[in-house]
């Protein structure tokens, strides 16, 4: 017979989720714990262990540097999952963005996070940033060795402004150059906006002030290209001229598309480490995996499954896994523009009662971890502050308690809206995410919560479907960083944003919005996107906000790179094979 | 004989332009936006989008759409692929000749080892070898391709060392094209023996097999000439159909060992929500299994000269 304290030591380490089932069964019996006891203690356990925030997966960080092998060998050879063709006004969706790899924008983001001279060599602003001039390096050239020159800029921008180029961000990156609404509505074709002053220097004129200008002529869609190789053909592509690190020197496009990319001799600034990349589509990623295990690739996207097997301690593939944080937010949602979830109290209940680090781990595999702010440390008026409602349950209850309903039996029905497509992870993931949010929300708070799952084909058909559904509406969607300038959180904050799915509203919020947007002191805005931030994080706008990822198996011997924007192609140049 | 081959060809006009219409109506009215897929879940603005949908031409009626898909459809032209943007043309032109020839593989793989394995278990009716033949061409039809591919290709290359990756497409004549077939041979391979064991055993007890073996004649002879020649024209129509659908690719192996058939452009297609893509594929395919379908019914009126009375 135990004493009593071996008793409550072996009940509260099962209650508090730091023993499994089987075990405290197992030891209660050794121990000889009485069958009240295990009933009372099996009724009390949490469905879903609590898991430690050391248990929640960390990025691996930057690999030591080594002695670079001979140039002739810095070949990269990499397998991609999606496919993959070089016009940089048309990406987005599910192609593989490698335009980074071989264009150049007028300025770009580099490994560590800082905005640098691309195309343009240095670039000013008029006091109230409505006039930028950019100056161009004289030396710049196309992968065909002809002069990079302002008009090929203005050519640039234009042709991305164009209905005909198909640009898929035409609005974000071309959208504040006067004269912009009339080459859309096809009643011009160039941009009154832009003035080429010389033949290395352009000058831009916004219609309202964008103190974030430069980092939007960094947008990966706005990369400098060449008229003549542009209008020679629909399929241009197929054979580029480039304005980058690297040159097309083979490129089959289809099914089973295969790509050579070689180093630009006539790039004029640091050249790129590596002397050539080989990319291969494989759409199946059990077969990259078998290529990468045989020793066939250097480097492929790491999988959700994947990446639990390689996390674990002693893991496989755990020396070769290489990840970030990416600047994104995947997240489940309120509908705050109606009840319940208008109700602020009852948002940050709901919030408070889910341990999103078992939720991150029990869902998605720790690919994604909880995101305890928006903007993440190392963006521009980022932290690590913890501002969105932690874990707990008594405060979860008092939350509801003090809300306009009072208990959670007046809350009218509540839906989770499970909307699988665009998901970064695998089909079904993100309904296995929802079904342990409705399992915490039943055990947490006593609230039962209806799935839903649905295809929508837009997402303005996604806010009819919320708007019509009865009661309180809980969805998915995500956002992310497309420039280096944390006015991407704008839209989602805004009244009436365009990334403002949750209907949230704050007068005071949109004010501050405001004067962030159209500040000139990059200070002063900094600042005010960190108070945005917080507000949107501590009103509990989201549910279960979990931070993007960016996750990869490399070869030991690849070094150099890093995650910038979401993406390891901002530091292709700095990549290379170690012996 | 001409005049089957001529009837049944006109007939395949009014069905492929059903398939084309219901493919087409299903794209359009099915889940998955093209243009929210290219622009992917961080949309753009509302006005891009309408841009875009205008671009494509996908802000017209369905059939307007569908009319002019037609007018070009008739002249050879499926339209470009929303994704890769290459034409349509050109992928089915470069995936076709290669999921026809690994279906060829795969058929010739069936037709000898099914053919060969269900005379076998015929010859051998209710003894061991019947009873081993059936265990084995059960288990190979229970193992999905899609399990099994990442079986055989894991053993291959990473356990046994024999072979690097099989990806992308090798030729007829190449290790790679005989694992992949084999593993799309597995699963049909059990209705062509059972098919095989079935026919031979009612032929061999029909009374001309008995006055054959009276005669003196060998047993090589008898069931070479007079008992397959009876025995093998059921098996022909299922061969060949079977042929017409391999024609159409295998998704799941195509994947596996990533070659660039029309089974990895429905795939992909499919995915994206490729229609220009997915609704050429669909109608080559259908084309292809309705010729074969064609063509085994002329084999089967030379193997069954019945059947060429009956039509005539």
């Amino acid at each position: 017979m135990t004493d009593i304290r071996e008793d409550r030591t072996l009940i509260e380490l099962f209650t508090s989720g730091h023993m499994n089932r089987r075990s405290f069964l197992r030891h209660a019996a050794i121990s000889g714990l009485s069958a009240g006891a295990v009933i009372a203690a099996l009724g009390a356990a949490p469905a879903f262990p609590a898991y430690a925030q050391d248990a929640v997966p960390q990025p691996t960080g930057p690999r030591e540097d080594g002695t670079p092998v001979a140039d002739d060998q810095q070949i990269l050879r990499m397998v991609t999952p999606s496919p993959f063709r070089m016009d940089p006004p048309t990406y987005g969706g599910d192609l593989w963005q490698l335009q980074m790899l071989v264009f150049q924008c007028l300025t770009r983001v580099d490994a560590d996070g800082s905005l640098v001279p691309g195309i343009a060599d240095s670039w000013t602003p008029s006091d109230d940033a409505t006039v930028w001039t950019f100056a161009l390096n004289p030396e710049a050239k196309f992968s065909d060795g002809t002069p990079i020159t302002a008009n090929d800029v203005k050519w640039s921008f234009e042709w991305i402004a164009n209905p005909a180029s198909q640009s898929t961000s035409a609005d974000l990156a071309t959208g504040k150059i006067v004269g912009y609404d009339k080459v859309r509505d096809g009643s011009a074709t160039t941009l009154d906006g832009i003035v080429v002053k010389d033949d290395h220097t352009i000058e831009f004129t916004l219609s309202s002030p964008t103190s974030y200008f430069d980092a939007v002529v960094g947008h990966y869609s706005l990369a400098i290209l060449k008229q003549e190789n542009v209008e020679s053909g629909e399929e241009w592509w197929r054979a580029p001229v480039t304005s980058g690190f690297f040159k097309v020197t083979e490129y089959t496009p289809g099914d089973q598309a295969t790509m050579t990319l070689e180093r630009n001799e006539h790039w004029f600034r640091e050249p790129a480490k590596l002397s050539k990349i080989t990319m291969q589509l494989v759409a199946d990623p059990q077969t990259q995996l078998v290529q990468y295990d045989n020793g066939e690739i250097d480097g492929m996207v790491c999988q959700p499954a994947e990446f639990a097997r390689a996390t674990k301690p002693g893991g496989e593939r755990a020396a070769d896994l290489f990840w970030d944080i990416a600047d994104a937010t995947w997240y489940f949602g309120f509908a705050a523009f109606k009840e319940p979830f208008d109700d602020i109290k009852v948002r940050q209940a709901f919030a408070s009662a889910l341990d999103l680090n078992a939720i991150s781990i029990a869902g998605l595999n720790g690919i994604y971890p909880p995101q305890p702010r928006i903007l993440r440390s190392g963006f521009p008026g980022g932290g690590d502050e913890q501002w969105q409602p932690t874990f707990d349950v008594d405060r979860a209850k008092q939350l509801i308690s003090e809300s306009t309903y009072g208990s959670v039996d007046k809350l009218p029905k509540i839906t989770i809206i499970i909307s699988e497509q665009g998901g970064a992870t695998a089909l079904g993931t993100w309904g296995k995410v929802a079904t342990v949010i409705q399992q915490m929300l039943q055990q947490n708070l006593g609230v039962e919560v209806e799935l839903v799952r649905q295809v929508f084909n837009s997402v303005a058909e996604q806010v009819d479907f919320i708007n019509t559904t009865e009661g309180g509406a809980i969805f998915r969607l995500s956002f992310g960083a497309p420039i280096q300038d944390p006015s991407y959180i704008s839209p989602i904050g805004k009244t009436g944003g365009s990334s403002n799915i949750t209907g949230y509203s704050n007068p005071e919020l949109d004010d501050i919005i405001d004067q962030a947007d159209a500040g000139v002191d990059p200070a002063k805005r900094l600042e005010l996107y960190a108070q945005i931030d917080k507000t949107l994080s501590e009103d509990a706008v989201f549910l279960a906000p979990f931070r993007g990822t960016s996750t990869w198996f490399f070869k030991p011997q690849v070094r150099g790179m890093t995650v910038v924007l979401g993406r390891i192609w901002n530091s292709i140049h700095q990549m290379y094979i170690a012996e | 004989m001409l005049a089957l081959i001529v009837r049944r060809l006109l007939t395949f006009i009014p069905m492929l332009f059903v398939l084309a219409l219901i493919t087409f109506v299903l794209s359009y009215y099915g889940p998955g936006d093209p243009v929210r897929l290219i622009m992917g879940e961080n949309w753009s603005s509302d006005e891009v989008y309408q841009s875009l949908r205008s671009e494509y031409g996908l802000d017209r009626p369905l059939l307007v759409q569908f009319g002019d898909y037609l007018l070009h459809a008739a002249q050879g032209d499926f339209g470009r692929s929303y994704i890769q943007r290459v034409s349509v043309g050109e992928l089915i032109g470069r995936a076709l000749p290669v999921s026809a020839q690994l279906g060829l593989a795969a058929i010739i793989l069936i037709a000898v080892l099914g053919i060969g394995l269900g005379i076998v278990a015929a010859l051998w009716h209710h003894r061991w070898p019947d009873a081993a033949i059936g265990f084995l061409g059960v288990l190979a039809h229970s193992i999905p391709a899609f399990v099994l591919a990442p079986i055989v290709l894991v053993t291959l290359v990473l356990k046994l060392k024999l072979i690097a990756t099989p990806t992308g497409w090798h030729g007829f004549f190449s290790v790679q094209t005989f694992i992949a077939a084999s593993i799309i041979a597995a699963g049909p391979l059990l209705g062509v023996i059972r098919q095989t064991r079935t026919s031979v055993a009612d032929v061999l007890s029909e009374d001309f097999v008995r006055t054959a073996r009276a005669k003196g004649l060998t047993e090589a002879r008898i069931i070479g000439i007079h008992v397959m020649r009876n025995a093998l024209a059921p098996v022909t129509t299922s061969l060949g159909l079977t042929f017409g659908y391999l024609l159409g690719g295998s998704i799941f192996v195509e994947s596996a060992f990533s070659i660039p058939g029309l089974g990895q452009l429905f795939f992909s297609a499919i995915r994206t929500s490729d229609y220009p893509l997915l609704t050429g594929a669909t109608i080559v395919s259908a084309f292809w299994i309705m010729l074969m379908s064609l063509v085994v019914d002329v084999l089967y009126g030379l193997f069954d000269p019945r059947v060429r009375l009956a039509n005539g």
